[in-house]
């Protein structure tokens, strides 16, 4: 799994999806904020908004490339080692 | 067919360092697994695996190094015979002997390696010791170095102290200058033979918390991927991933002692004493059947209970759904019972991480956005 030490972490990306809208009540209820998938729209932003950089439309249009499935490959290896492991 | 996510051998029970905090009962016991296990392992419960099935295999606790590379070369041969072609094998180790040959070995068998590091120097040596008391970073970071010189990057396990905790810049600090971008932390728990947590009954969960928010925050102003294992798996089910909690499911997890003492459910397990679950010994490979042990009453009575337990967590806990109730061995040993709900693990593993990231995304919303879309310093192109 060498190749994920470089990919970015998942929190940074739905960090960087900068989610404002109401559906996301971070502050005004955290039980919400705390339900399975309730950031998945932020993730989809963060994703059009990578795809929009990779066709040279958005800023600062490089050679970056970050897979939605890479993240939650990342996820799969600790999948089952979530303590001493 | 079963699935199991997680099979945890032990070679030995033996450990050649003695670390403070060690939960271990029998660290100072020199059995090594006999030939006689491993085949009752390839024989009697790797061919029960679904054949399409990706467990984990680790080999973990004590410390498996000290068992000779011949050994493993042939457990591995006799393994494979029977396990699932996608099999993932790894190791735990603090170190102190992964020299260039166990390098060689990880690197032929495409075994992956966790390493336990505790941050900084001081931190690091004022817990984790020789035999003779003295401190052992030099020794685990020069088998992170030559790890990483291979092209090996490990995952890193931390154990955190109540010190630890009003030093974001410095554990910060040592993991980007080590280039160690993929953490997990623990947090020193009363378990096993170490019945006392520096922790003692304080609250720490909001000082834990920040700890993980400072090193967040700096990992994400200056470019640095900094991946923290409890935070990614939160993320990742906030993202709509799935949640599975592996140590309330029956055989999810399967433990297999150097003896062949089998348990399962949380891998600590193997540590804990309770005569209502016969210490959670739920059969011997050798001597026992292994159809008896995996359908056997206590296991299944420890399972209700487990569910019982977690359903008081989804009834009162608002964390439930990105934890999934908790880790059984701790409720054992801090609650005396499975049928519980909040632990320390809870309030001081679970519960900082999630807090943490809610606060990263608040905080992220002022922060200017193409800080990181547009500045990644080290991001570079994924080999797939």
């Amino acid at each position: 799994m060498a190749y994920f030490k470089d990919a970015w972490p998942l929190a940074f990306v739905l960090a960087a999806a900068n989610p404002t809208n109401a559906a996301t009540p971070i502050d005004t209820d955290p039980a919400a904020f705390f339900q399975s998938g309730s950031l998945a729209d932020a993730l989809e932003t963060a994703s059009a908004d990578v795809k929009q950089d990779e066709s040279g439309a958005g800023p600062g249009a490089g050679p970056r490339r970050i897979r939605l499935s890479q993240w939650f490959n990342f996820a799969n290896c600790f999948s089952g080692v979530w303590r001493r492991c | 067919m079963w699935r199991p996510a997680l099979i945890v051998l032990q070679p030995t029970p033996f450990c050649n360092i003695a670390c403070d905090y060690c939960y271990l009962r029998h660290r100072d016991d020199r059995t090594v697994m006999g030939d006689e296990v491993v085949s009752a392992i390839r024989d009697r419960i790797f061919p029960r695996i679904a054949r399409d099935a990706t467990p984990t295999v680790i080999w973990h606790a004590g410390e498996p190094t000290t068992v000779p590379i011949p050994w493993y070369r042939n457990a591995y041969a006799e393994l494979r015979k029977t396990a699932p072609e996608a099999t993932n094998f790894s190791l735990q180790s603090n170190g102190i002997g992964l020299g260039r040959e166990w390098i060689l070995f990880a690197r032929e068998t495409g075994t992956q390696i966790g390493l336990s590091i505790d941050g900084p120097r001081e931190f690091h040596d004022a817990r984790r010791k020789t035999r003779n008391g003295k401190g052992t970073w030099d020794l685990a970071m020069q088998a992170l170095r030559e790890l990483q010189q291979a092209r090996i990057h490990p995952n890193v396990v931390t154990v955190l102290h109540p010190r630890s905790l009003g030093a974001i810049d410095a554990y910060f600090e040592f993991y980007r200058d080590n280039d160690i971008s993929h953490v997990s932390f623990s947090i020193d728990e009363s378990e096993g033979r170490h019945a006392t947590s520096s922790f003692g009954a304080g609250d720490y969960t909001e000082a834990i918390t920040g700890f993980l928010f400072g090193l967040m925050k700096r990992a994400y102003r200056e470019g640095f991927p900094l991946h923290i294992k409890e935070v990614e798996r939160i993320a990742s089910i906030l993202a709509g991933g799935e949640l599975h909690n592996e140590q309330i499911d029956a055989w999810d997890v399967l433990v297999v002692a150097a003896n062949g003492d089998v348990t399962t459910f949380s891998p600590e397990f193997m540590e804990v004493r309770s005569q209502a679950h016969r210490n959670f010994n739920f059969g011997n490979i050798l001597t026992d059947d292994f159809d008896r042990i995996f359908t056997s009453a206590l296991v299944a009575r420890t399972e209700a209970e487990i569910r019982r337990g977690v359903d008081l967590c989804r009834a009162r806990c608002r964390y439930f759904a990105v934890c999934g109730g908790g880790a059984p061995s701790n409720k054992m040993q801090e609650n005396g019972s499975l049928e519980s709900a909040e632990t320390q693990f809870c309030r001081f593993s679970v519960q900082p991480a999630a807090e943490a990231f809610r606060k990263m995304i608040h905080w992220a919303r002022q922060e200017p956005r193409d800080r990181f879309i547009s500045s990644p310093r080290h991001f570079v192109e994924p080999r797939i």
